[in-house]
């Protein structure tokens, strides 16, 4: 009976333990984060693309972008 | 501009970063920060840079003559540098102030790369404060004019 008892605890710790790293959670990651255009001309509208990739397991979600 | 706010396992998604540089000259850099549900990485900064190269050099964008009695001229000078690069020209100057004069000269042995500009206050200036623009027009299609603010206070004459 106490081996029993043992036993379901030690079953009880591992799923706890095992049920985060389980969880789906996203990974954000850029092509590259910083772009340097050289010489341009004063009056030149410069436009830039940065692409990223979601490499988790889990729906990634933009919650903001804030020009600095 | 953001492509798409929700993003599956594996897609990529885009963000456009856009800067104007009118008026700018000299190192830039702009960042954006993004922010994010990734538990890891929930905010990431993004960051562009470049070095402004100016078609037209000024050293000042403004003329300040200061306070002058009424009656007397007064004359300042602007020198403009066109890139060497660029096969630009200064087509005209004109004052938003009736009371302001401005001029074009080329400035000699500069091969039509360094032009004076003159600015100058009439003798005949109402007395008060002058605030007014002077524009220089340019053949360039990124910045078809130069706008220099001009500001002086005409007092009553001494006499």
């Amino acid at each position: 009976m106490r081996r029993c008892f043992v036993f379901l605890c030690v079953i009880l710790v591992a799923v706890s333990l095992l049920l985060p790293a389980q969880q789906k959670t996203p990974t954000i990651a850029f092509d590259s984060e910083s772009k340097e255009l050289g010489k341009v001309w004063e009056g030149d509208e410069l436009k830039q693309i940065f692409k990223f990739t979601n490499k988790g397991a889990g729906q990634l979600e933009i919650l903001n972008v804030q020009p600095g | 501009m953001l492509s798409a706010k929700q993003i599956a396992p594996g897609h990529t998604g885009e963000i456009q970063v856009t800067v104007k540089t009118e008026g700018l000259s000299g190192p830039l850099s702009k960042s954006v920060t993004v922010f994010s549900n990734d538990p890891r990485t929930p905010v990431v900064v993004i960051a562009l840079s470049a070095t402004i190269q100016p078609e037209f050099e000024l050293k000042e964008r403004s003329v300040f003559f200061g306070s002058a009695p009424k009656g007397k001229e007064l004359s300042k000078d602007l020198i403009i540098t066109i890139a060497a690069e660029k096969d630009l020209k200064l087509t005209g100057a004109e004052s938003s102030d009736a009371d302001i004069v401005a001029r074009l000269e080329p400035v000699p042995d500069s091969n039509g790369k360094k032009i004076k500009l003159v600015v100058t206050m009439k003798p005949e200036a109402k007395e008060g404060y002058h605030r007014g623009t002077v524009v220089v027009k340019t053949s360039s299609l990124r910045n078809p004019e130069l706008k220099i603010m001009v500001l002086a206070v005409v007092s009553a004459s001494r006499d």
